[in-house]
């Protein structure tokens, strides 16, 4: 992807720099090594960029569709291990249908469907922590 | 410490501070208290799905939950704090008294048990003398207290005081104190390890309050020579040694002409911890968590150097004279500095405080090598603090400081009031 001409490798270093937001690159290849750093505006320094660090969903909050999660605990998509997940994305569900399970402080909790639909994307894995207020998965 | 942190937050407070610092978050709840940071299945919860390994319950909500703080225990986490037992006796402030009372220290005149009836009310006002006050038995904080200056008084005052008691605390079982006409608040903050190594940081005058609660806060007080302060720190350090208590704790008294009075111990960090640090040198919170890990106090007593003098202003999102709640955006947030300035705070430029939790924003600490020193340092700090876009009690403050009362540390716990309804 680069070439080793310097000022090509220093301008999308550059541009890296101005489309994700990060202060400084270094870019190192076969023992040659580049860094390139801008310096922040006293202005910028005040706002602190609300970065999440842990797993999150990175879809758009689709609060209309999407069933959150009431409770911190694990997601099981299926009733045991060996069974098939309780559902899948394209199936029609009723309303009080399980969902999926949460288990927290070693009790499981069944989520099911607040109204009939469709299910259109589940959000989480099998065995994925999640906090209060996450999105699970999206009913149509 | 090089300890990595999980920040649990409700709903309201995704943009915290310590939400934003701590290396991991988890949401635990809504914005009601009940369901989020007194919920504590969602908090054992998240520290389940982190693999956390200790829990500390800083200040207020679960903090003082014994309760809490066994389920912790009984789940194989460490609980960043004393044993629930302690915690336990403590929290209910009849029977804390009893056992203070058995290892040595004075306490305040007053009922020995919970009041049965209003007939067994009448009578113990009647052996401790008018005025009395009823206290929540599972009380604290400064809540669910009242005043009663004679039998007709009392007589309004007792189920009055039950029914604020069973709202605030869950628990209507109130008991009768001596009322005293012109105390001061002094507290003794104390260290112990698991070992039952004690020390003591000296004392807190939190004597300028309003409607109970601490506004301002300094050590040592001014109203104690050395030998007062001798004296009553080496006699709550055996006490503490005696029941042998671990982690940081208050022990508050009254004090009035000269003579103490225990009124409760508070087994859990407290706010104004910080006015102790800067005297003492010694990270509290950190010796919490050594302690908690088993690791041994490490400084005796003779080794604790208490020097100069320091004053911490609560900072509350509230209007300086109606003190109505002012939450909101804050548009602008600066912070003073320079040598011995302290500012506790989860402020920022941008940030939003929101209105379901406690007012207070900012501690500002300032230290001095004297307490003139240590005023006029405080007095500059409150200049140069700047919150604006909400309103903050900062001119309040202020006052406070330039008073000659204040000043000359001639002040009890009425004070503050007295001046406000002037």
């Amino acid at each position: 992807m680069f070439g080793f001409n310097i000022d090509k490798i220093v301008k999308q270093l550059n541009k890296l720099l101005d489309e994700t937001g990060l202060t400084e690159i270094e870019y190192q290849v076969r023992g040659k090594k580049i860094k390139v750093s801008r310096n922040i505006h006293s202005q910028q320094s005040q706002f602190l960029k609300t970065e999440t660090r842990t797993e999150k969903s990175q879809l758009p909050k689709d609060h209309k569709n999407a069933i959150t999660s009431p409770m911190v605990g694990i997601i099981y998509l299926s009733n045991d291990p060996k069974s098939e997940p309780f559902v899948k994305p394209g199936d029609k569900i009723q309303k009080g249908q399980a969902l999926l399970i949460i288990e927290a402080m070693k009790t499981m909790n069944p989520i099911n469907a607040p109204r009939a639909g469709t299910v259109t994307k589940i959000l989480v894995k099998n065995e994925q922590p999640v906090e209060f207020g996450e999105e699970l998965l999206l009913i149509e | 410490m090089g300890i990595k942190t999980v920040a649990v937050h409700s709903e309201a407070d995704s943009k915290a501070m310590h939400v934003r610092l701590a290396d991991e978050s988890v949401c635990i709840g809504p914005s009601q208290s009940k369901k989020s940071y007194l919920n504590p299945a969602a908090i054992l919860s998240a520290a389940s799905i982190t693999n956390a390994d200790a829990i500390h319950p800083g200040v207020g909500f679960l903090s003082e939950s014994a309760k809490f703080a066994r389920i912790v225990e009984e789940h194989g986490i460490t609980f960043i704090g004393p044993a629930y037992e302690h915690m336990k006796t403590m929290g209910n402030k009849i029977k804390a008294k009893e056992k203070m009372r058995e290892l040595g220290l004075p306490v305040v005149p007053g009922s020995d048990e919970p009041i049965k009836s209003e007939d067994n009310a009448i009578k113990i006002s009647k052996e401790i003398g008018y005025p009395v006050l009823i206290k929540a038995s599972m009380g604290g904080g400064g809540k669910g207290l009242k005043i009663a200056r004679n039998e007709n008084e009392l007589k309004k005052a007792l189920p009055a005081a039950r029914s604020e008691a069973e709202a605030s605390f869950d628990n209507d079982e109130v008991y009768i104190e001596k009322f005293l006409s012109k105390p001061r608040h002094i507290e003794i903050q104390i260290l112990a390890d698991k070992q039952n190594n004690v020390i003591h940081l000296a004392e807190r005058d939190c004597s300028i309050q309003r409607q109970r609660q601490k506004i301002l806060e300094e050590a040592p007080s001014p109203a104690l020579n050395e030998n007062t302060r001798k004296q009553i720190c080496e006699s709550v350090v055996e006490v503490i040694k005696k029941l042998g208590y671990f982690s940081a704790g208050t022990v508050e008294f009254l004090y009035q002409n000269g003579a103490f009075y225990f009124m409760e111990m508070n087994t859990r960090l407290q706010v104004e911890h910080s006015v102790s640090e800067m005297i003492s040198g010694i990270d509290i919170v950190r010796a919490q968590i050594r302690v908690a890990n088993n690791d041994a106090l490490g400084i005796e007593q003779k080794e604790v150097k208490i020097s100069g003098h320091a004053i911490e202003c609560r900072i509350n999102a509230e209007d300086p004279v109606s003190f109505k709640p002012s939450p909101g955006l804050v548009t602008e947030f600066h912070s003073p500095g320079g040598l011995d300035v302290r500012v506790d705070s989860a402020l920022y430029t941008g940030y939003d405080v929101p209105p379901f939790y406690d007012s207070l924003i900012a501690k500002l600490i300032v230290k001095g090598r004297n307490r003139n020193a240590c005023i006029m340092r405080l007095k500059r700090a409150l200049e140069e603090l700047v919150i604006d876009g909400i309103r903050v009690n900062t001119p309040l403050h202020q006052k406070i400081v330039n008073n000659p009362s204040f000043i000359n540390g001639a002040y009890d716990i009425h004070w503050l009031e007295d001046y406000l309804n002037k």
